[in-house]
């Protein structure tokens, strides 16, 4: 699979997790506040909030482009050159 | 030494403008920015609101009337930083002549050094109180921390906001707006112990501008990497809107739950982990570590105008490291010292970049005239810079409304008319 494809599919698993972690806050409204449910919907929203992010919005620490300073995303090119 | 040899990943165009290829998405500047604003003392910022006896709308209505002040500046400074692409230390040189920046970048790195150390200082105090190791250890952990995501400028701060801002605008924003529904949404209008004083509806807004007022001058930092003026004001509308008038407003039900009228100090770190657990905690801290790598960011760039023969990344180590010097000389003690004198120093320098930008080209100065006549010091930019501390020091001492404001508008004024006779010789 090339580069580019791979990193918008990450992308895309990024999305998708942060959209189960904003659920599982969502689900806080069930709970009572600092109760153990409370807490473990908070938790796990927070985690996969975070992952989603990394894939999602960081993605650009994957290339390695980036750590070399060669690239960084742009409104132009998003994604690295093949 | 050519750009090629000094492109890499810790270079951050610190002293050339950024090119085209190195712009970024206005999303990506939007976290940025929210990452300076959204910090500790937005959750203190809650208590002081909830806890002041003044109803919701009177509050929000603060929010919006200040923040929009602050978004009007932080367009009109941002514009200059897009259209210059150079960081706000080099457009000083362009308005205060190449040794008056000099002075401008001393006096920023002498009393934003403070303000920065207070950031380490209070995320250690964060990391003690939720792991019970030792401040003069943790105050090494939060260095290393803010000296890891500020070390390559935009590129790494860049990362660490995309990954806690997020968390933020989501975990955060829902949990807000769970307390509130679980409080039934009645408790503001009460006064606690934790609340702040606002004698007056205009005493409120004074507090919302004065909180960001100052770092109005230093958009340019961020917006030197917008692709557009139109990409820049995306990124602050949403940033202001976000993060200074809607997480901040609901901030207010965090307070509201977690504190007691035992408490007299609406302390961020207990409003966190009262609500949110050791999530909490770590929200916390994030929060200032967030803001706390801008502020070594912002030094840095003023420190390579000083003197650019050291790269930016080398000064940051430095400066991170001085840093833990002041933190053991005690400076979270002095907060209250520090945020009067930043707020005295800094709110003329928006109003002169302004007049110099945008209001010389109207009267016929060319901005560029210090540069190209060779002037080394722009001795009315710095007469302006005085007088505005001047009026911002009696405005605060006989606690009249918006100082900061009447600061500016005063530099703005004088500098512009300063110029206009000048032109003439």
């Amino acid at each position: 699979m090339a580069r580019v494809e791979m990193l918008k599919k990450i992308r895309m698993v990024g999305l998708g997790l942060i959209v189960i972690g904003v659920i599982f806050g969502l689900l806080l409204f069930s709970a009572e506040p600092m109760s153990n449910t409370f807490k473990t919907y908070l938790y796990v929203g927070t985690f996969f909030v975070e992952i989603g992010s990394l894939f999602y919005f960081a993605y650009e620490v994957f290339v390695p482009e980036f750590w070399r300073g060669e690239w960084a995303p742009s409104p132009d090119q998003p994604y690295p050159p093949e | 030494m050519s750009t090629e040899e000094k492109k890499g990943f810790l270079y951050d165009w610190e002293d050339q403008r950024v090119p085209e290829t190195a712009t970024r998405p206005w999303w990506d500047i939007a976290y940025v920015q929210l990452g300076l604003f959204t910090s500790g003392f937005m959750l203190m910022t809650g208590g002081l609101l909830v806890g002041s006896g003044w109803p919701w709308y009177h509050i929000l209505a603060w929010l919006v009337v200040g923040n929009l002040i602050i978004l009007g500046l932080y367009v009109a400074i941002g514009h200059i930083g897009v259209k210059e692409r150079l960081p706000t230390a080099f457009i000083a040189e362009v308005i205060f002549g190449k040794y008056g920046a000099k002075v401008f970048n001393i006096v920023l790195v002498g009393t934003i050094m403070a303000w920065a150390a207070l950031g380490i200082h209070q995320l250690a105090l964060a990391i003690t109180d939720l792991t019970g190791v030792s401040i003069y250890v943790t105050a090494w952990i939060a260095a290393l921390l803010v000296w890891l995501s500020s070390s390559a400028g935009y590129k790494t701060i860049s990362i660490l906001s995309k990954l806690a801002i997020p968390w933020f605008v989501t975990i955060l924003f829902i949990v807000e707006l769970y307390y509130g529904f679980k409080l039934g949404w009645n408790f503001w209008g009460q006064k606690a112990p934790y609340g702040g004083v606002f004698n007056t509806f205009w005493d409120g807004v004074t507090f919302v501008v004065g909180l960001n007022i100052v770092a109005s001058f230093l958009q340019a930092n961020s917006s030197r990497y917008a692709k557009s003026t139109k990409d820049f004001i995306k990124a602050s509308t949403f940033s202001v809107f976000f993060g200074m008038i809607l997480l901040t407003f609901l901030s207010c039900t965090l307070a509201a739950y977690a504190l007691t009228p035992e408490n007299s100090f609406a302390d961020p770190f207990l409003i966190a982990t009262r609500t949110m657990g050791v999530v909490g905690g770590i929200m916390a801290w994030i929060l200032i570590w967030t803001t706390a790598d801008n502020d070594f960011w912002h030094l840095s760039l003023s420190m390579v105008e000083l003197y650019p023969k050291v790269r930016r990344w080398i000064y940051d180590t430095i400066l991170v490291i001085f840093s833990i010097i002041v933190i053991y000389a005690g400076v979270l003690y002095r907060y209250t010292d520090f945020a009067t004198t930043l707020s005295i120093l800094w709110p003329a320098i928006p109003g002169i970049f302004i007049a110099h930008y945008y209001i010389l080209p109207k009267i016929g100065v060319d901005i560029y005239v210090i540069k190209k006549r060779n002037l080394p010091v722009n001795a009315l930019a710095i007469i302006s810079w005085i007088v505005g501390a001047v009026v911002a020091y009696f405005v605060k001492s006989y606690a009249l409304p918006l100082p900061e404001l009447a600061a500016l508008v005063a530099a703005l004024v004088v500098y512009a008319i300063g110029m206009m006779v000048y032109k003439g010789k």
